[in-house]
């Protein structure tokens, strides 16, 4: 790595030695323990908004083809990575127990999540503000420095209005910013850039991991009936009243 | 005995819809589950006297059997910053089996994962009561939750149970109020709020790609079911194809109308078919299958005029 916090040029790799420690970076992005669902622009995006808020390393968990992808896009964004190569199906709390040990590793204070490249994102946000004692933001769609020395300034959604919100101390940021369009990207190659670490190196209890775990699932049918895309979709449907009268 | 309890947030001084069907859900829940179903609102320390007597004869109608008014020493924007602290004694206080907040409340998308965090409970998305062999809170992915299981759950309910009716009357339950407390986290400051481009921040939209917008009979489908559904159209005749949408459902009649984000449930109804991936895909004349699905919505949704929230 670069003095400056940025990631080595290409070719210019360092010897790699996992268990060393991860020089101090104040930023964090947590892309996932899975490729998104579909497009990698929310990625960017919050890989984006890391770069413009200093030195950040990217963080990512699962398996081998999601770690090339990742580490592309984060060199892509000039962005360090760490990565844990892992086939654990974890909840909510079990990455967050991941993700809070890189975090306290690296000592970054703001930790940005990419809440939506997959849907099960937004529940690792309060997850992992918990395990690190901090505040946290949701639904987080511009970020930038603020106007006093080492805050923030957050716009987030609030129902139908966009609420401004100014951040002093550490804190995790959901984030939902769509980077640029992508016409094409080339097919990811293994990259050396990103830190490889397991989870023995980060110091969690195998078994804490192992109540964390997720029973494997058939891949999910799509609905095919009206009658059962409506009661799909009766689960988004707004609430009749506020109860003002009864 | 055990407790469900139901986070009410506030729209001024009366309950939001969206907590009012959770506390629906948490009536039939506890109901069947044997249980005491506590409400409970956080509100400025300053607004206690004023929200509480308006309070208390709304959630005693719908069903809860005692209230619990928080405070914070700030204005309470729901943010967990804000509301955690006194979020947390209320929990700590009511020591629930069950914890409800409305999937669609202000508050519930910063309180709820946190909490389940805290307390190392199961966390459901947008679930339902659901009467089978046991009443059970089941979510759209098919997780549930029920009065036999160990631990605690925490849920975001989506919809209220189809059939409920506030109680006549104003029930005196009875209410208890905490002590303020501060913010938890007083380095997130609410700076203030602006309006939005709703496609951008709707929790739900539905897209009509341009060719079928062509036809007035599927236009029309597709507004009736957008108003069904509380979201906005948007019309792919004047929507650049990578404009990123990100909400937490979209609907896509036609074909594809801009670049959406992977977190997104997609139902596609019409147009040609995606493969792997999609929460929902309705084949058939695309004008007439809209007409039902808005028909069927309707049904699912119980007479015209029932006294539901």
């Amino acid at each position: 790595m670069t003095g400056d916090g940025r990631a080595d040029p290409p070719g210019e790799y360092p010897e790699e030695r996992p268990t060393e420690r991860i020089i101090e970076r104040p930023i964090a992005v947590w892309l996932g323990s899975a490729a998104p669902a579909r497009s990698v622009r929310w990625i960017d995006g919050a890989l984006e908004a890391a770069v413009a808020l200093g030195a950040a390393t990217a963080i990512v968990a699962g398996d081998q083809s999601w770690h090339y992808l990742a580490a592309d896009r984060a060199r892509r964004a000039g962005l360090a990575a760490v990565g844990v190569l892992t086939e654990l199906r974890l909840d909510a709390l079990g990455w967050a127990h991941v993700v809070a040990a890189i975090v306290r590793d690296l000592r970054a204070t703001t930790v940005l999540v990419d809440e939506a490249s997959r849907s099960e994102r937004a529940s690792e946000v309060g997850a992992i503000a918990e395990l690190l004692d901090r505040a946290h933001l949701t639904s987080v769609i511009a970020i930038a420095r603020g106007a006093a020395a080492g805050s923030l300034a957050a716009q987030r959604i609030l129902g139908r209005h966009v609420q401004h919100v100014a951040i002093t101390g550490p804190v995790v940021i959901g984030v939902r910013i769509a980077g640029p369009q992508i016409d094409e990207y080339p097919t990811p190659v293994p990259s050396s850039s990103m830190r490889k670490l397991t989870i023995a190196e980060l110091g969690i209890d195998a078994a804490l991991l192992a109540r964390h775990a997720l029973p494997s699932r058939a891949a999910r049918e799509s609905r095919k009936t009206v009658e059962r895309v409506a009661a799909f979709l009766s689960l988004h449907a707004p609430a009749r009243s506020s109860g003002r009268g009864g | 005995m055990a407790s469900v309890l139901v986070h009410i947030d506030l729209d001024g001084e009366v309950p939001d819809a969206s907590s009012l069907a959770a506390l629906a859900a948490g009536r039939v829940l506890a109901s069947a589950w044997g249980a005491s179903l506590v409400a409970a609102a956080i509100t400025d320390a300053a607004a206690v006297a004023e929200v509480g007597p308006v309070l208390r004869p709304i959630v005693g109608r719908a069903g809860a059997d005692r209230l619990v008014l928080a405070a914070t020493t700030v204005p309470a924007f729901p943010l967990w910053a804000v509301l955690g602290g006194a979020w947390l004694a209320v929990v700590e206080q009511v020591r629930p089996r069950v914890i409800l907040f409305g999937a669609d409340a202000p508050s519930a998308g910063e309180l709820a994962p946190r909490t389940a965090a805290r307390l190392g409970a199961r966390l459901l998305w947008r679930a339902r009561a659901v009467a089978g062999d046991q009443m059970e809170l089941r979510d759209r992915d098919g997780a549930y939750v029920r009065a036999s299981d160990s631990g605690a759950a925490v849920a975001l309910v989506a919809a209220a149970p189809a059939v409920w009716r506030l109680a006549a009357g104003a029930p005196g339950i009875p209410v208890q109020l905490l002590a303020p407390v501060a913010p938890r986290h007083p380095g997130i400051v609410v700076a203030g709020t602006t309006p939005a481009v709703p496609a951008q921040v709707a929790a739900v939209v539905v897209a009509l790609a341009e060719e079928a917008g062509r036809d007035g009979a599927t236009r029309a489908g597709a507004l009736a079911l957008a108003r069904t559904l509380g979201a906005p159209l948007l019309d792919g005749a004047r929507t650049d194809r990578h404009t990123p949408l990100a909400p937490e459902l979209c609907i896509l009649i036609g074909g594809e109308v801009g670049e959406i984000a992977g977190g997104t449930a997609v139902v596609r109804i019409g147009g040609p078919a995606s493969g792997t991936g999609d929460d929902g895909t309705l084949d058939g004349p695309t004008a007439i299958t809209l007409t039902e699905l808005v028909a069927a919505l309707a049904g699912l949704a119980g007479p015209a005029g029932q006294d539901r929230p």
